[in-house]
């Protein structure tokens, strides 16, 4: 996934704790393998290869990944979309309505330039996986980030606390943090406009004459709690896709949203 | 193709470097070596129903291959430990799930099954799925004694009579890039083998976390030496296997040191291995295994007269020497310097990319060496063809990771008997 991931756990034995920390890590590398588009045994990457109108059978965690992205996509008005051009660009259309799914499992372009790129949802996703077997194992006071950017809280720490995080200001990366905050049992993720470029940001720069490249960077935070009684599983990901679809399509210098 | 010999080789390609020059010019795709794994027909529309038994790393990550295998359609996955059920479920979200072996089996519609449970449990499980009329795919090393390899590969074969499908899960024989290097030391490409090395480095402690001491016991079975051949029969046995069925090189003998060098958590079991095993007929292969260290992860290496192969899964290169005899292809090869040598990319199929002019695209396989075995699984049971690898085929890589874990637990060296694997 080309980028460092780290996991905190607490509450066992080290020789316990590490044996949990490398089977998610594990899940991890799955993940990278499953949504990477430049690795050449990925599975997108193998989908991305495939011509137009071609069904190609894809893994059931990769649909239920995609119907996750469909309802993003659809709450944000299409302002998260986890389709580009086949040189990584942002397609100048709705690229995730020519990307269907049949019966069979099977996925197919609708169009020949449309590729998957699941950039602004795999941390998340990668992050939902560890937490899973993680889970199963037992551990349940653990923190995990993909990047500093989208992390997950798998419990509170083992003294009952929550976790603390901050985020830095772009613009001002010695200052003050922009925002702190907790997390328990919560997923949370970062996005700026400084590495989301976005339709949607140029059109407002265009149309309001403000500049995106001369003002504030955009930041968004996204957390998706747990549910009272368990986790769904996609809380990373929808964390990571909303966070993606809020800076992509916000208008504040730092939005932060709790989101379904 | 898998025989083609030198000769053969020669022949079609025009032989000689003066046929050589003028192909160059032509950039003739028949001075390629042949396409060596032929997809094996099936129809388009059928699907196998598959079980997965055993769902700790192996059996998810079959589940996770077998999604995206065209064929095949999981129906069912059954696990004795409910979290690691929880993991297949997750995997094969629409598939029955089952905790008992029998009921699963029973699975109305199942047509066959991909045995992953710890390599000691094979040979019940094995047996009782062909019980049940079932085809079989079974992961390597197939047992942890001869006995009851022996067993496996007999009933297999029995089974096989009877028009049943029965694959071992020693990947390289249906790695198309294992494939294509088995044709080039066929084809005289390294003249004569001196000496072949397995490389399998990996950093993990290999432990389980389980949530009850029981479960924490049967999933860490790999650390258990009572029940489990360790390093040295666990993961060598791949590298031997490649190594017997690619170069036909046999061991007299196997001699093996076991350390535990870094994982001292309570394991009796080394982490860290060499093997040595003279080849009669001379030659040796040695083999070096690590939980301690990651650098270079899987990969094997044959060192021959004409130069040197480097395997490493989903990637493999040709390292000539500069008097080796020229086959022709090398004409067109992509090239890579990798430790101060070039090395000549071998692909899986050449000929094809070459006539879409795409030669240098083709590096590296399009899925994993899993994928590909059980690709050629499923494509042999809707074929009634015989798979890439046999547990008969299977039998001698095992017998020599048994004898491997053998002479790491004596500190000794242990024989090799190539009648331990002759079925009667």
């Amino acid at each position: 996934m080309r980028t460092r991931f780290e996991l905190v756990l607490q509450g066992g034995d080290a020789v316990s704790l590490r044996a949990a920390g490398e089977e998610a890590l594990h899940e991890i590398a799955e993940a990278e393998r499953l949504l990477s588009r430049f690795r050449r045994d990925a599975v997108v990457a193998h989908v991305n290869r495939e011509p137009a109108q071609r069904a190609v059978p894809v893994p059931p965690a990769l649909r239920a990944l995609l119907a996750r992205c469909r309802a993003v996509h659809a709450s944000s008005e299409g302002a998260f979309d986890p389709t580009a051009t086949a040189d990584g660009a942002r397609l100048a259309m709705d690229g995730l309505s020519q990307v269907a799914c049949d019966e069979e499992g099977r996925v197919r372009f609708l169009r020949a330039d449309v590729t998957l790129d699941f950039g602004g949802v795999g941390k998340g996703y990668a992050l939902d996986r560890a937490a899973d077997v993680l889970e199963d194992a037992g551990i349940a006071h653990a923190l995990l980030h993909g990047g500093t950017s989208t992390v997950l809280a798998l419990g509170p720490r083992a003294d009952g606390r929550p976790w603390p995080l901050g985020v830095p200001d772009p613009d001002v990366p010695d200052g003050p943090l922009a925002w702190r905050g907790e997390l328990d049992r919560c997923a949370l993720s970062v996005s700026s406009s400084a590495h989301v470029p976005s339709l949607a940001a140029s059109a407002r720069a265009a149309g309001d004459g403000h500049s995106a490249a001369g003002g504030r960077t955009r930041v968004a935070v996204a957390r998706v709690p747990f549910a009272a009684d368990s986790r769904s599983g996609d809380e990373g990901a929808r964390a990571d896709a909303w966070s993606t679809a809020l800076v992509a399509a916000g208008h504040q210098d730092l939005e932060i949203r709790d989101c379904a | 193709m898998s025989d083609l010999d030198r000769r053969d080789f020669l022949r079609r390609t025009g032989g000689g470097l003066a046929a050589l020059a003028l192909a160059a010019e032509a950039a003739g795709a028949e001075m390629l070596l042949p396409d060596p794994l032929p997809r094996r027909a099936r129809a388009q529309d059928a699907k196998l129903a598959i079980g997965v038994l055993g769902t700790g790393g192996r059996g998810r990550a079959a589940l996770d291959e077998l999604a995206t295998v065209e064929s095949a359609r999981v129906v069912a996955v059954c696990d004795v430990d409910e979290g690691r059920l929880r993991g297949g479920r997750r995997r094969a979200p629409e598939a029955a799930t089952y905790t008992e072996v029998a009921p699963f089996l029973a699975h109305e519609g199942l047509q066959a099954v991909v045995i992953c449970t710890p390599t000691h449990l094979h040979r019940p499980a094995v047996t009782a799925a062909l019980a049940y009329g079932l085809h079989v795919y079974c992961e390597a090393p197939l047992a942890t004694t001869i006995g009851d390899a022996r067993a496996i590969a007999q009933a297999s074969a029995d089974a096989a009579q009877e028009g049943r499908v029965c694959a071992a899960g020693f990947t390289a024989r249906a790695n198309p890039l294992y494939r294509r290097t088995r044709e080039l030391y066929a084809t005289g490409g390294l003249v004569r083998v001196l000496h072949a090395h397995v490389h399998d480095h990996r950093r993990t402690s290999w432990r389980a976390l389980a949530p009850d001491p029981q479960l924490a016991t049967a999933r860490n079975w790999r650390l258990d030496p009572a029940i489990s051949l360790g390093l040295a029969g666990e993961r060598a046995a791949h590298g031997f296997d490649y190594l017997h069925w690619a170069t036909g090189g046999t061991p007299e003998r196997i001699q093996g040191l076991g350390q535990l060098l870094h994982w001292e958590d309570g394991r009796s079991t080394p982490d860290t291995v060499q093997l040595q095993a003279p080849l009669s007929g001379g030659g040796t292969w040695s083999a070096d295994l690590t939980l301690a260290n990651s650098w270079g992860g899987e990969q094997v290496h044959v060192h021959g007269v004409g130069g040197t192969v480097r395997a490493v899964g989903t990637n493999a290169w040709l390292f000539k020497e500069s008097d080796a005899p020229i086959q022709g292809w090398e004409v067109y090869a992509a090239r890579i310097e990798q430790l101060g040598a070039e090395g000549l990319v071998l692909l899986a199929n050449a000929t094809k990319l070459a006539a879409q002019e795409k030669l240098h695209a083709g590096v590296g396989l399009e899925h994993s060496p899993h994928w590909f075995a059980l690709d050629d699984f499923v494509g042999s049971c809707l074929a009634g063809e015989v798979p890439a690898c046999t547990p008969t085929d299977a039998l001698p890589a095992t017998v020599m990771a048994i004898a491997a874990a053998q002479a790491v637990r004596d500190g000794a060296t242990v024989a090799i008997d190539p009648a331990d694997w002759q079925l009667g």
